[in-house]
Order: C-alpha cells, then structure tokens, then sequence
C-alpha cells in the first residue's frame, strides 16, 4: 500500500521538498502551491504496518553541517518518472507574517505529522502543511489534518496524520 | 621475650589501639568510598561516559582523602601543621611534576570543553580512530589499524583535533582526467548524472563538476559532492566505480600519463639529435 515518505536507511524526520519556482510573498499575504511528492510502500500484515520500503531515496542536507538536518530530499527530478500511485501533490499554504516581501524556495516539512487517504477512485491524497515565515530566513512548518486535495466522495484513511511542527531557521 | 613483648603492648596499649582505630579507620572510609561513588552511574541524568567515569574516581579520591586525614587525626597527627607541611609539599611537587600537572589539567579542560567523547571518529595529528577512553590523565583512541594509541591529554589539547562525528555530512573531493579528445561537456553531464542517480550523494548541498585544469596528460575534473558522515567511504567509494563506468560506457577515455617524441632532421650525414619533449608525469589522480 502506498505510504507517506518515510526516513529511509537514515531514519530521518523530515522532507525537504524543493519548489520549481521560488515563491515570493508579500508581507502580510498568504498563498498556495502543489508540490508532487514521492510516496513509499508500507508492507502490512493484517492491519499492522510491518515496515516501510522507500522509494526513490534521496536526502539533502538542510541547514549547516553540524547543527542542520538530514531530510528526505523530493523535487520535480526525483519524481517525474513515478507512476501515478507513487506520487502525490502535496498543498503547502504560504504565509508571511512579516515585514518584508520573503522568498521561498523549499520547505522542511516534519515526516511523522503526514497522514495519507484514499480518494473514492483509489488516488492517494497527502495531508497538507502550512509554512509560516516569520522573517527572511525563519519559518515554522505544520503539518495539518485534511487532504491536499478536495475530492467527490470519501476518502478513506490510510495513515493517520499528525499535527507537527519543524522551525526552519537555517534559510528558505 | 614473650614477657617481653607481653610488656610492650601493656605499656603501649594506648598507643596500638590508635594505630588500628586509624587503620580501621582508613578501610572503613576506602570501602565508603566504593559505595557513595555508585549511585552516580545510576543517576537519571544524561551524562557522557567519559565524565561519569571521572566522576566517579573524583568522589572515590575525595572520600578517601577525607579517610585518610581523620586516621591521621585519630593517630593524633596535628593537621594543622601536617597541612602547611603539604602547602609546601604541594609547591615543590608542582613544580617537579609540571607535566603530569599539565595532563590532569588538560584532562578537566577536555571533560569540560566536550571536544571529543567516547565514540567519536578522530584525527589527533597523524593518527586517526575511535576513542575509546577519556581520562583524567590520558586519552586512549583506538587506531583504524587496531592498535590502541594512548596520547597525553596535554598533546590532545595543544594538537589539532579533527572530529568527524561532529558532522551529520562531509564533502568529498574526486579528481578525474578525461584525454583532450573527449567531449568534456558530455563527460560533465556523465558524471552529473551519476551523481544525481545515487542514494548516498545528497542532492543538497548540490553536487558541482568544475573544469579544474588543463593537465599535462588530461583535462581535470574536479567532482565534488556532499555524503552523510556515516556512508562517507562507501559513498566516495561507489562514485568513483560508477563515474569510472559510466564514462567507459560513453566512450570517453581516461587517460594515461603519455609522452611525445619529435625527431628533427638536420643535414643527411649528420647525427639525428633526437628531440624528447618529457612532459613532467602527473599521476592518474581519482
């Protein structure tokens, strides 16, 4: 079954998804992208996730080589082959709450808040985050509850989202 | 002689019983020792091994020494001046013992500062391995060839101390000469590919191919790219066998180092000087 991306062979706790464009917003100003994001596979026994096998590992350093993090690397690249059902896009509303106009060209998205769903025609649908800049180089990422994408129908719950929280301080 | 010594313990009794009081005494708090040092391996706190290990023999000394001193009381040793008598002892002693002084001050300045701990991946000078111990006095690393190195913890502070578990990512540097009539463009594109198709190069900070040098025997390229700290051999490792394939597989040449030989004609009957244009070899670098 698919699954949202897990930490791989690093066990790492975080997804750093690059946009294609860098985003600017305006003080003040929200906005949203879609982003496709890889998913995994999650063997199960029964109903009991046995483990999770990545697909298209890749990892990116976020931040300074002794303070940052190891993520989970997605961008258009590592995603344009997959077939359908391995990925997804994911909505990330933008937020600047700042003084100035902020350029957003990633975000760090926390891994244990992302839940997925099963839309009506077996599509899986990503929980969203919300980035909030607080400055030029600060910003808090949360995952939220309900699907990126709004669909007919329902959908059914295959992995529990989260509500988590990763503070990017090292740049945007 | 039995009536003798018979008689010295009755005249004596005082005396003896002081001296065993203080003996007593002396194991009595040695074994206090052992005991009140226990708990502190136990604690519910977060310590380094290295430091609960040092402060375990601190507290041991210092209940040992508090032993000692009240035997000598006990024995009726005046502290008083048993203590000005170590104020000068300790001076003189400091003095001829600068270098074990020296240590055991380094090793609280290691312990404190957190420069290295148990289990790190070290280069101390030329030497590079494990540590294994953090003392006091010494700090044992135990050598990538397996052999234990045992360095004075005042040379671990006066050396430079390369710390690679200090890192989540390292870069790694590869050098690879393509011949003059290979495509280096398509060498670069090659190599970017190989790059971008491995799990273990991070795809940030991203990877660069510079165009490094025109070298007496190929075009050099320098690679360079980012691994997580714990796969770093093995990901420098894969990269260069696959960039080594994927160029073969291209058809682009890495060369060897070559020479050119230029004959140059004079007169018919006259000897041939034979012109050798030696490049100075550079070694294949990868």
């Amino acid at each position: 079954m698919p699954h949202p991306p897990s930490g791989g062979k690093y066990g790492v706790e975080c997804l750093l998804t690059k946009f294609y464009n860098d985003i600017y917003v305006l003080p003040g100003e929200a906005t949203s992208v879609y982003q496709q994001v890889p998913l995994d596979i999650g063997l199960y026994c029964g109903n009991t996730l046995v483990t999770v096998v990545p697909i298209r590992p890749k990892y990116a350093l976020y931040g300074p080589s002794d303070l940052g993090d190891l993520c989970r690397y997605s961008s258009s690249d590592i995603v344009q082959d997959l077939s359908p059902c391995l990925r997804t896009p994911i909505k990330i509303r933008l937020s600047n709450i700042s003084k100035t106009v902020v350029r957003v060209t990633k975000a760090v998205i926390p891994l244990k808040g992302l839940g997925l769903y099963i839309s009506p025609e077996r599509m899986p649908l990503i929980t969203s985050a919300k980035l909030v800049t607080h400055s030029l180089s600060y910003a808090e990422v949360t995952t939220e509850l309900l699907p990126s994408l709004e669909v007919e129908g329902v959908s059914k719950l295959l992995v529990e989202p989260s509500i988590a929280t990763y503070i990017m301080r090292y740049g945007l | 002689m039995f009536e003798e010594i018979t008689n010295w313990i009755r005249e004596n009794a005082y005396l003896i019983y002081r001296y065993l009081a203080a003996v007593a005494t002396v194991l009595v708090f040695y074994y206090a020792s052992k005991i009140a040092s226990r708990p502190i391996s136990k604690l519910k706190v977060e310590m380094r091994p290295e430091v609960v290990h040092n402060l375990e023999r601190g507290v041991r000394a210092v209940v040992l020494v508090i032993g000692v001193l009240t035997a000598l009381s006990i024995v009726g040793i005046d502290l008083g001046g048993f203590l000005i008598a170590a104020g000068f002892t300790g001076i003189v002693i400091g003095l001829a013992a600068q270098q074990t002084l020296g240590n055991f001050f380094a090793g609280l300045a290691l312990l404190l500062e957190n420069r290295i701990k148990v289990g790190d991946s070290v280069r101390i000078g030329n030497d590079g391995g494990v540590v294994e111990y953090v003392g006091i006095m010494s700090t044992r690393v135990r050598l990538w060839s397996g052999e234990v190195l045992t360095v004075p913890n005042s040379s671990v502070m006066g050396s430079s101390v390369y710390n690679f578990s200090r890192s989540i990512a390292r870069r790694a540097e590869i050098n690879v000469g393509i011949s003059y009539e290979s495509d280096v463009d398509k060498a670069v594109r090659v190599i970017r590919e190989v790059l971008r198709k491995s799990e273990l190069v991070l795809a940030e900070p991203e990877p660069s191919v510079l165009i490094d040098s025109l070298g007496d025997n190929s075009v050099n390229l320098r690679v360079l790219f980012w691994a997580p700290s714990q796969d770093f051999w093995a990901a420098r490792s894969f990269v260069i066998k696959e960039i080594k394939k994927a160029l073969e597989a291209e058809g682009i040449e890495i060369p060897l180092p070559q020479r050119v030989v230029r004959l140059i004609e004079q007169a018919r009957n006259q000897v041939l000087p034979v012109e050798t244009k030696s490049r100075s070899s550079q070694d294949l670098q990868h």
